[in-house]
This record gives C-alpha cells, sequence and structure tokens, in this order.
C-alpha cells in the first residue's frame, strides 16, 4: 500500500505539472481538491486520463471520480479495489 | 456613420448547400446530428453533424476542380459562392474585404506529411483563409478572426465597424470549422460530448454534439428590401476561468447589457433570442441566470445546436443566418432537444414551431477563453 | 477623428524581455522554456497558475506584468472598460502540436484535458483577463505577420463604438520554440510622453 501511494504522489505532481511542489510535499489523507492541494475540473479530468494510462482503470465521469480522489488514500484504496 | 445590413447569405452544411434547404429541413424538425462511424475521427461510432465531403466537391466541379483545396477551404468556396450570387458584388474589388471566422481552421492536416493532398503550410489559419481569398481574386488581405466559439458572432461585429466607418463598401464574413480527431478528442477528454443528440436547457442534457459547417453572410451600407440590419454589438470577458463560463453569467450580462444600451433598445424590445446552447450543464445554466438579470427571459429562445451541432467557428454566423431567416419569415423554429427545463432560471424555450413577428432579436455566444458576445438584428419595415 | 495614445509597452523576444525600452532580463538562452521560468521569477509574480500555462500563455502574462506593472492602467480604468486585442500568426500551434502528441503515437491515445484547453489562441487573452481582472471587449486576430495597421483601425473601432476606455494590444507569438511578445496600452488620454497612436510608431517599436 506504501509504494502504491508514494507513487501516486509522484505521478500525481507529474500529470498536473505541479511545479512548485515535490510528491513527499502531498499527505495522503489531505484534500487534493477545494482546500488541501486546491485543485480544480481541469486537473480533475487529468487524474482521471492517469488512471487510465498508469493502472488501466477507467473512470466514467467525474461524478465517479469525485469519491475516488478525495485523497491520495482514497485514491489508491480505489485502485486497489478495482484491481481485485 | 453608416449602417450594417445583411443582403445576403448561405448556409453549407449536412442540412443543405443553400440557406433555404438548411431553412427548410429545422422548420421541418429535421436534425443534422446523427450517429456516425467513421474511423478517421474516432475509433467508436459517435454523434455528430458530419458533412460529406463529396457532395461539397461534386457541388463545386462547375466553379473549380478543387484539387489541393481541404475539404474545410472547398466548403468556405462554395459557401461564398452561393452567398455572393445572390447579390451584387464585385469580389475582385479593394472595396471588398473578406473576414473569415474559424477555431482550428484546416488542423486535420496535423500530423499529415506535406503534399499535394496535405498542404501542410495552410495549417496556418494565415494561409487557409488567404488561399481562399486567392481564389476570387481579391487584392486584401483577410482578416481572421479565431476567438472560440464567439469568433462568428465576433466576426460579424467586427466587419459592421468597417462599414460603419466607410472603410469597405462590403465585407463578406465566413465562418467554418471542420471536425476532426483532433478536436473531437479534445471535447471527449473534456467530457464534453452528449451520447445522443444534444438536449439544450433540457433537464437531461449531458452535452454538446460537434457538427461541420461553413456559412457565410455579405454585409453591405446599403440595404435590400431582404435586408436585415445589424443593429449593434458587444463583447466581453468573464475573467474567471479558461474553459468553463462564470457561474453567474455577468460577462455575458454585461454584453447583453451593452448591446441593448448602444442600440437604443429596452429590454423588453427583445423579440426573439438565438441562445448560444450548447447543451452542457454549465453553459446553458450560465446563459439562463444571465437572461434573466438581462430582464429579457420573457422573450422566446430557442438554441440551433439540435440541428446543426456545435460548429464552433461557424456557429455564430449559421445561427445568424437562421435568426435572420425566422425574422424574414415571421417564424421561430422549435429548439430541438427540448422536452423539460433544465435551467434553475427558467427560460421561454420554444417546443414547437411559433409564427411571430420579430423586429428585434438577439444573438449571444460564448467560448473558451471566458469570451461572451452579443448581437442584435433589427428589421425595418 | 478620435486621438488615441500609447502609454507604454513591452517586449519578449531572443534579445531579452522588455519593460518599454528599459532591458529587464537578458539571459535568453536557446531554450525558450527556461527563458520563460527566468523572467518569471525574475518578476516575483508569486502567481502559481503560471506553472500550468502552457507556453504562449506564459509568454503572454509575462508581457504583460512587464506592461502592467508600474503602468497604472488597471487603477485608472475599471475592468469592464478594458478592451484587449490581441494577434498572432502560430495561432495556438504550440499547443496544437502537444496536444496532437497525446493522441497520435501508436497505441498511444490519451488525450490530456489540460493540454487541449490551451488550443486555441484567445485563451492567452483569457488569462491576461482572469489574472489582471480585464472584463471588456475582446478580440483575436490571425496575421501573417505583425499587422500595426489592423491593431490601430480595431483599437480604434472599439474606442469610437463602445464604451471601451482603455486597450490592451499587440502580438503573442510562440511559434517552434520562438518567443516573439509586444504588447502595448492605448488610451483616450495621454500618457506624459503624449505618443500618438500610430501604425508607423507601432512598427518602429515592434522592430527595432
Amino acid at each position: 500500500m506504501d509504494t502504491l501511494i508514494q507513487e501516486l504522489k509522484k505521478e500525481i505532481v507529474e500529470q498536473l505539472n505541479l511545479q512548485t511542489i515535490k510528491p513527499e510535499d502531498i499527505k495522503e489523507h489531505e484534500p487534493l481538491f477545494m482546500e488541501g492541494l486546491g485543485l480544480d475540473s481541469i486537473d480533475a479530468l487529468e487524474l482521471i486520463v492517469l488512471l487510465q494510462k498508469k493502472y488501466g482503470i477507467k473512470v466514467n465521469s467525474a461524478e465517479e471520480g469525485k469519491e475516488a480522489f478525495y485523497s491520495v488514500k482514497t485514491m489508491a484504496d480505489f485502485i486497489k479495489s478495482k484491481k481485485r | 456613420m453608416r449602417r450594417v445590413y445583411s443582403i445576403a447569405d448561405n448556409i453549407v452544411s449536412p442540412l443543405g448547400l443553400e440557406s433555404k434547404d438548411n431553412w427548410d429541413n429545422i422548420v421541418k424538425g429535421i436534425s443534422g446530428v446523427s450517429s456516425n462511424n467513421a474511423l478517421s475521427i474516432h475509433s467508436e461510432s459517435f454523434f455528430a453533424s458530419l458533412l460529406n465531403e463529396e457532395v461539397v466537391t461534386g457541388a463545386l466541379k462547375e466553379h473549380t476542380n478543387a484539387n489541393g483545396y481541404t475539404k474545410l477551404e472547398k466548403m468556405f468556396i462554395l459557401s461564398i459562392l452561393n452567398a455572393t450570387k445572390q447579390c451584387d458584388i464585385d469580389l475582385t474589388s479593394s472595396r471588398t474585404l473578406f473576414v473569415f471566422a474559424t477555431t482550428k481552421g484546416n488542423i486535420d492536416l496535423l500530423g499529415k506529411a506535406a503534399s499535394n493532398s496535405y498542404p501542410s503550410a495552410r495549417i496556418s489559419l494565415a494561409a487557409m483563409a488567404k488561399h481562399v481569398t486567392g481564389f476570387f481574386g481579391n487584392p486584401n488581405n483577410p482578416v481572421v478572426i479565431s476567438n472560440a466559439c464567439t469568433s462568428g458572432v465576433l466576426a460579424l461585429i467586427t466587419s459592421g465597424y468597417y462599414i460603419n466607418e466607410n472603410i469597405y463598401d462590403k465585407v463578406v464574413v465566413t465562418g467554418g470549422d471542420i471536425l476532426s480527431e483532433f478536436t473531437f478528442s479534445g471535447f471527449q477528454c473534456l467530457q464534453a460530448l452528449s451520447q445522443g443528440i444534444c438536449k439544450p436547457f433540457d433537464k437531461n442534457r449531458d452535452g454538446i454534439n460537434l457538427g461541420e459547417a461553413c456559412a457565410t453572410i455579405v454585409l453591405s451600407s446599403k440595404a435590400t428590401p431582404a435586408g436585415i440590419e445589424l443593429k449593434a454589438g458587444a463583447t466581453s470577458n468573464d475573467a474567471n476561468h479558461i474553459s468553463g463560463p462564470s457561474r453567474t453569467g455577468e460577462g455575458l450580462l454585461r454584453a447583453i447589457n451593452n448591446v441593448l444600451s448602444y442600440s437604443h433598445s429596452s429590454h423588453s424590445d427583445i423579440e426573439y433570442i438565438s441562445a448560444h446552447g450548447t447543451a452542457t450543464p454549465y453553459n446553458d445554466e450560465m446563459e439562463a441566470k444571465a437572461f434573466h438579470s438581462a430582464r429579457i427571459a420573457q422573450a422566446p429562445v430557442n438554441s440551433l445546436k439540435g440541428y446543426f451541432g456545435h460548429t464552433l467557428g461557424a456557429a455564430g454566423i449559421l445561427e445568424t443566418i437562421m435568426a435572420i431567416w425566422s425574422m424574414k419569415k415571421e417564424l421561430i423554429i422549435a429548439s430541438k432537444g427540448y422536452d423539460e427545463n433544465g435551467v434553475s432560471a427558467p427560460l421561454q424555450i420554444v417546443k414547437e414551431n411559433i409564427v411571430k413577428k420579430i423586429n428585434k432579436c438577439l444573438k449571444t455566444a460564448s467560448g473558451f477563453g471566458g469570451c461572451n458576445a452579443a448581437l442584435l438584428l433589427e428589421k425595418n419595415d | 477623428m478620435t486621438e488615441l495614445f500609447l502609454t507604454g509597452y513591452s517586449k519578449i523576444n531572443k534579445n531579452g524581455a522588455y519593460a518599454a525600452d528599459k532591458l529587464v532580463v537578458t539571459n535568453f538562452t536557446a531554450n525558450a522554456p527556461e527563458f520563460l521560468k527566468n523572467i518569471y521569477e525574475q518578476s516575483a509574480m508569486d502567481y502559481p497558475k503560471f506553472y500550468k500555462m502552457d507556453s504562449q500563455s506564459k509568454l503572454g502574462l509575462l508581457a504583460a506584468e512587464l506592461l502592467i506593472k508600474d503602468n497604472v492602467l488597471l487603477e485608472k480604468y475599471p475592468g469592464e472598460a478594458i478592451g484587449i486585442i490581441l494577434s498572432n500568426t502560430a495561432g495556438s500551434e504550440d499547443s496544437d502540436r502537444n496536444f496532437f502528441a497525446t493522441i497520435s503515437g501508436s497505441g498511444n491515445y490519451f488525450p490530456s484535458p489540460a493540454l487541449f484547453v490551451y488550443t486555441l489562441p484567445n485563451i492567452v487573452a483569457g488569462e491576461l483577463c482572469i489574472k489582471y481582472k480585464i472584463k471588456g471587449e475582446n478580440n483575436f486576430f490571425i496575421t501573417e505577420c505583425f499587422d500595426a495597421d489592423l491593431l490601430c483601425l480595431n483599437i480604434t473601432n472599439l474606442m469610437n463604438y463602445t464604451n471601451t476606455k482603455a486597450c490592451i494590444s499587440g502580438w503573442i507569438n510562440y511559434k517552434e520554440e520562438i518567443p516573439d511578445a509586444f504588447l502595448f496600452t492605448v488610451e483616450l488620454v495621454a500618457g506624459k510622453d503624449k505618443q500618438l497612436l500610430k501604425s508607423e510608431l507601432l512598427n518602429q517599436l515592434y522592430f527595432n
């Protein structure tokens, strides 16, 4: 689980081109949207691309992604659940 | 200050190669949007309003063998020919200007190795426009406007000032875009596409249909019996987000209020609104709010995107042409795809064609980059 | 004929970044993205959104910051009275190619939303409007090369026919990794230089 979370943090920074943030700065339970990292709607769509590209998981709408994308931890849980 | 009149028009779309054919079809409720299998655009079937290139090439045969012209260029040439044959105009005159509205031009050339069939230099919008005006022998540099989905309305407004100032006697304003894998993938990854025919303002709307078209209006300072006046126009920016409209609609509101002011119109003068109505959840909600704030929401409203799809650079011009026809024929067309209200500030969406005398009509448009545009059309009897 | 005045300008190209004729940043390397990053860091802008923008929008933003920083335009006029008329020849070519790369590799179809939203020329204007709260008239022209006549004419039309009291205008072109920006402000009231807006003046400033 730990490796997935570290990997995810790196990939988020890369996919979203977060130049002022390092992977280790992201806290796994911190909200990604609104507060916390403050990502926006385009970032949400990019995370959908990330999941498809790196994990082969298809998220069909931003709504479906909303719960999954709450934090890095929920994303990791989501990926785990889809890979079973 | 000279006044600005539309003296001729043309639409080239899946619903026909003349404005009349397009009008007749939408009167009958026929849509150009359908399910397509076009692997060059997408690997799965999709809903869009796709124009058959061979139809355009065939129609051009008597004028040119169309070799070396791209699909979009052929559409432009055909539309300009069909529009200008209806009026008295010298396309080779320096007193005639061409103004183009397009969002992506020959974007289908991207990634293709340069050849006769793929003139990659004409990926440049300016080069494309010059190639088209070269066909007509016009000596002026064409003006090319690329301002997202407001391009068409903006081109009309910009051209109107040229006529006001007597810089040109006639302006041929032409807008067009083609559907490409580039554009399709882009809108799809933004999750902006509908799974069926789009439903502007409807409760169950789920996104846009893309459409291909070219539309042309000839503007002149001299009215003709058939002419409708382009009375005033205004644009604005939301200054909020580059791909989502402002939630309050305040940018569009400002453009509408300015147009009312510039044309010395009261909000109650507006008798018909041809909305942008793309059928995304956000656009339609924003437009409805803006219409209410501008106090014009009592006027009948439609969106034509259910018939033509969202034709991007052509949209503002194409939809203005159909609004002009509505004014001349005194008939407002049903807003295709609408069944039940889906916006928080309900509008008078036209569900069946209405017979109505229209003296003042408002056309609105909004686009990526936070831009908005409004144009007031007036019929002088 | 309404008299209009040029009240400020800025330039960014391979020779450096200029606020009017004052060279602010040199060190253009062959690497345009690095160059733009340097200008940003030296500007002390503190605008994290910068990093998400495409190169053309970054170029436009930096040119605008050089233009507006000491110019009191934003204090003098409400956003609704400021227009923005930009132009270029590239369209959004750089971003077009970047987005296209996400759909065109074999077995590599992953269209990127963040890249797609920049595939329109007027997005740079949109970014400037967001940053500086410019809410007035907007337009974007595609020309083969810098066209001073076109810009003067359209600025004049806006000032004559709309509520526009001031205009930010110019050329923002990022093509084949070559940044080329020239922005200027136009007002109905003269600046201390009392320079009338004229094509000749614009060409002089742009080409030198």
